[in-house]
């Protein structure tokens, strides 16, 4: 396993000397293919949805032909399949006859070419500067965690010519990692920014080969960069990346727009999330499974994430923890636990418990204060309710205050926070008039709300316990991290668990309503991931 | 890391050596540029507070795995150069009557608890009043006992709990170490009341972090010292003496260390809820800094008062490439 300090060490050293070098290759066929796809979609309709069906398509095929790096007339890339698939729709949408012979003919040309350019360019790069002793990776083009260039055949089989590449999906698999060198196959695509980005800022390697077609552009991507304060300026050296940009084609700024529209349309059409927010949503991120299921989770959520242990991180052997982490720290390629109920919905494992009905009794007696903050703040709001506490010696902000009113939290994490609140709105007249001893009633509500945490956390560790100590039984020894495909996680593990790998975590924040949050939809048949 | 004329703690810490021992080959190299960096900003953030404006510090790296640690350290270092010894009669004189009081007796090193019942006069001679609860002499257990100002240099007292054994061997170590490597320090900073430092981050990567490693002083007789030994920190709210407190930005963060160090996103996402009597230094790496802390840094900046003489209280040429940071100076409230 690498030390925390040598990844430190690798990254400062890596980012200051990065060198990245562009190669590029001619094949006029594929340039030609790209411009006949271009001009199709130019004359489509973007909102009629046969339109938009046919775009789809013509942009995964496309993909493919820039992408992969085996034969093109090998079944798995089904070139001859989508071909026939996208002439039906060109044909029924009636596009110009000539166009659709030339889309036909340039497909046959490309399915009958004996060999892959871009395959082996990289082949006889990767001959000159072989070091068999050096861990190389390689980022191919990925839609989504779907690959339908077959970049992971593409990967294994490397080794046939003396070679071994580690296939990068995601960004955790390069921040425990120095690779002498990464080999990106194709301009970065909104699916794939983060992790180009991660490639170029997070100093995992000191050498970048890139692999284009004359026709594809190529820039490093843009990172947010902290603003260099004048009275600084000379004490601060930024990274200075040679100014690399790769521009060449005809049809680039098009051809940009384009993509932008139909990557735009991808996470639009399938979680359709919004980005503005109301008075009756919250914020979430939507997380793309590889088996192309998918779920709002909230931004402040937890989850359960599953780790192999650290003292099996570079063995054959697998064995397994769980912990729970905030959502925003999951990245793509990640593993979680997740529970669904019986309608589908992912169970918050939080919040959830079996609460019996003296458990709701209980809850009603330590929550009753809850109506009096309700009444107060009709004629209060937030802020000045968080003055008044101050003004009490309570140090509280507005965000609490809204926290508490809340349904999610019972109470204040803090008993002197809890009885300024009591005393504050036995203040104002809030309370119950029976109440004649604040400071007594305050006190005996703090030690309920207290009682009721234990127990609440003690019988949710008992059953949760019992539950994962079972299914990691039932896990080990099996090596999910070297799982290929999604049918290695279909483990029957009871009790509604599922695992699944994270394929995209869309970092936009969309509004939700709380009851969309957990529910899992199922995306195997969207017509992008086809 | 180009220097010049240097009497602070950096051009000390050029003689440090680093050793990781989690790996094979387990030799002890000069330490980095960007680790000489983190000192040298940890120790500039901690020596830039001032009373009546708070600074925020925002640095931005290519892996922020180690460098709270470092940066730590170098926090600690300012202190010890500032430290003055302001335990004083004054202060356990205005202790409220009840409040708990760990005390030694520095002839002998007893140990002992009590709680204070306040000040009293002895034949007009002014006394600090304690009942003892425990003891190492059951016979004191619950007795009262009488400590004359003139005689209070002979204790040494504390609010907080005494180290460990193991621990105060660590505190020692940590402090022969600094001794070392800075010169003559105050040994009362050491057991001084409080801490000088917070910092928030996720505790277990935080341990993860420096695990094994080891720093020794080139050309030295004291012995190398684990990071985790130098920092000798303790969890915040566990009433445990040390000088570095450590938190995880869901616990307890109240302090008045004077300077909080916000270890990644999760950290800098409670930044609201840590006292304005506080300075920041928010650590980020390259790929967590997103638009949203881009709004905060441009919002300090509109607020924050302008100071042409900047440059100037960094003693240093430049810091190493890629090592990137700004820092703002906004009124405490």
């Amino acid at each position: 396993m690498i030390s925390s300090y040598s990844t430190s060490i690798k990254s400062f050293e890596n980012i200051s000397k990065l060198s990245i070098s562009i190669y590029k290759i001619e094949d006029i066929d594929i340039l030609n293919f790209n411009k006949v796809i271009f001009e199709i979609i130019k004359l489509l309709n973007r909102n009629d949805e046969d339109d938009q069906i046919l775009a789809s398509q013509l942009w995964v095929c496309k993909t493919i032909v820039n992408a992969t790096l085996i034969n093109y007339n090998d079944p798995a890339l089904m070139l001859i399949e989508r071909l026939n698939s996208i002439s039906k729709l060109l044909i029924k949408l009636s596009i110009n006859v000539n166009l659709i012979n030339k889309f036909k003919s340039l497909i046959v040309i490309i399915f009958e070419k004996k060999s892959n350019k871009k395959f082996e360019k990289i082949l006889s790069i990767s001959k000159e500067s072989n070091n068999n002793y050096n861990k190389s990776g390689i980022v191919g083009r990925n839609l989504f965690g779907y690959d339908p260039a077959c970049f992971d055949f593409f990967v294994s089989n490397i080794s046939n010519y003396g070679f071994k590449f580690d296939n990068i999906k995601n960004r955790s698999q390069l921040f425990d990692f120095n690779f002498s060198k990464i080999i990106i196959v194709g301009s970065p695509n909104k699916s794939s920014l983060e992790l180009m980005r991660a490639v170029f800022y997070s100093g995992t390697t000191s050498k970048i080969d890139v692999f284009l077609y004359d026709h594809e552009n190529f820039s490093i991507p843009p990172r947010v960069e902290i603003p260099i304060q004048s009275e600084l300026k000379n004490l601060i050296k930024k990274i200075n990346f040679k100014n690399i940009k790769y521009n060449n084609s005809e049809i680039s700024e098009d051809e940009s727009e384009l993509n932008n529209w139909i990557e735009d349309e991808f996470l639009t059409n399938i979680h359709a999330g919004s980005q503005i927010k109301t008075n009756s949503t919250v914020p979430s991120h939507y997380i793309l499974f590889e088996n192309g299921e998918g779920a709002f989770m909230p931004v402040n959520g937890k989850i359960l994430h599953l780790n192999k242990k650290k003292s099996f991180e570079n063995s054959y052997s697998s064995e397994y923890e769980l912990s729970y982490i905030d959502i925003l720290e999951l990245e793509e390629g990640d593993y979680v636990l997740l529970r669904t109920n019986d309608c589908g919905f992912l169970v918050n494992e939080e919040l959830s418990g079996d609460e019996d009905e003296d458990d709701e009794g209980v809850l009603d007696k330590i929550t009753n204060w809850k109506t009096a903050l309700d009444a107060l703040l009709l004629t209060k709001d937030y802020s000045q309710i968080a003055d008044l506490l101050s003004a009490m010696g309570v140090k509280v902000n507005s965000a609490k205050i809204k926290q508490w009113n809340g349904i999610n939290v019972i109470a204040p994490n803090s008993e002197e926070e809890f009885k300024g609140l009591i005393n504050l709105l036995y203040k104002e007249g809030k309370l119950n008039t029976n109440i004649k001893d604040v400071d007594q009633y305050a006190s005996y509500t703090w030690k309920d709300i207290v009682d009721y945490r234990v127990s609440r956390q003690k019988a949710g560790t008992k059953v949760r316990s019992k539950i994962l100590d079972n299914l990691l039984l039932k896990i080990k020894g099996v090596d999910l991290f070297s799982a290929n495909t999604n049918n290695n996680l279909d483990f029957d593990l009871g009790q509604n668990l599922l695992i699944r790998r994270i394929s995209t975590f869309d970092r936009n924040v969309a509004y939700v309503h709380t009851s969309d949050l957990f529910k899992i939809n199922e995306l195997r048949n969207f017509r992008w991931l086809r | 890391m180009e220097t010049q004329n240097l009497d602070g703690p950096i051009s000390f810490c050029k003689n440090l050596a680093i050793a990781d021992l989690s790996i094979s080959s387990q030799t002890y190299t000069p330490i980095e540029d960007w680790i000489l960096a983190c000192i040298y900003l940890g120790y500039w953030a901690k020596s830039a507070t001032k009373k009546d404006s708070r600074q925020i510090t925002f640095v931005v790296l290519p892996s922020r795995k180690c460098t709270a640690a470092f940066v730590a350290l170098g926090a600690m270092m300012s202190s010890i150069f500032s430290f003055e010894d302001k335990l004083s009669w004054q202060k356990i004189s205005t202790l409220a009557p009840g409040t708990e009081l760990f005390w030694k007796r520095l002839e002998t090193g007893d140990l002992s608890v009590g709680k204070v019942v306040g000040i009293d006069f002895i034949v007009s001679e002014v006394v600090l009043k304690l009942t003892v609860t425990k003891s190492r002499k059951a016979k004191d257990v619950n007795s009262i006992i009488y400590i004359p100002k003139n005689q209070f240099h002979k204790f040494q007292f504390s609010t907080e709990k005494p180290a460990s054994e193991k621990k105060e061997t660590s505190l020692t170590s940590s402090i022969a170490f600094l001794s070392d490597l800075l010169g003559d320090l105050s040994q009362g900073w050491i057991s001084s009341e409080g801490h000088d430092l917070l910092l928030i981050t996720n505790i277990i990567k935080f341990n993860f972090s420096i695990e094994k490693l080891f720093l020794k002083i080139n050309d030295s007789l004291v012995k190398p010292i684990s990071i985790e030994n130098l920092l000798s920190f303790e969890q915040l709210g566990n009433g445990k003496h040390s000088k570095l407190k450590i938190s995880h930005p869901k616990g307890i963060i109240n302090s008045d260390s004077g300077l909080v160090i916000l270890d990644g996103p999760n950290s800098f996402s409670i930044k609201e809820h840590i006292s304005p009597d506080n300075d920041l230094l928010i650590i980020y790496d390259y790929l967590e800094f997103k638009e949203a802390e881009l709004d905060f840094i441009n919002e300090v900046d509109l607020i924050s008062f302008s100071n042409s003489e900047l440059e100037k209280t960094f003693n240093i040429k430049s810091f190493p490439v890629g090592f990137e940071f700004c820092t703002y100076s906004i009124a405490r409230r």
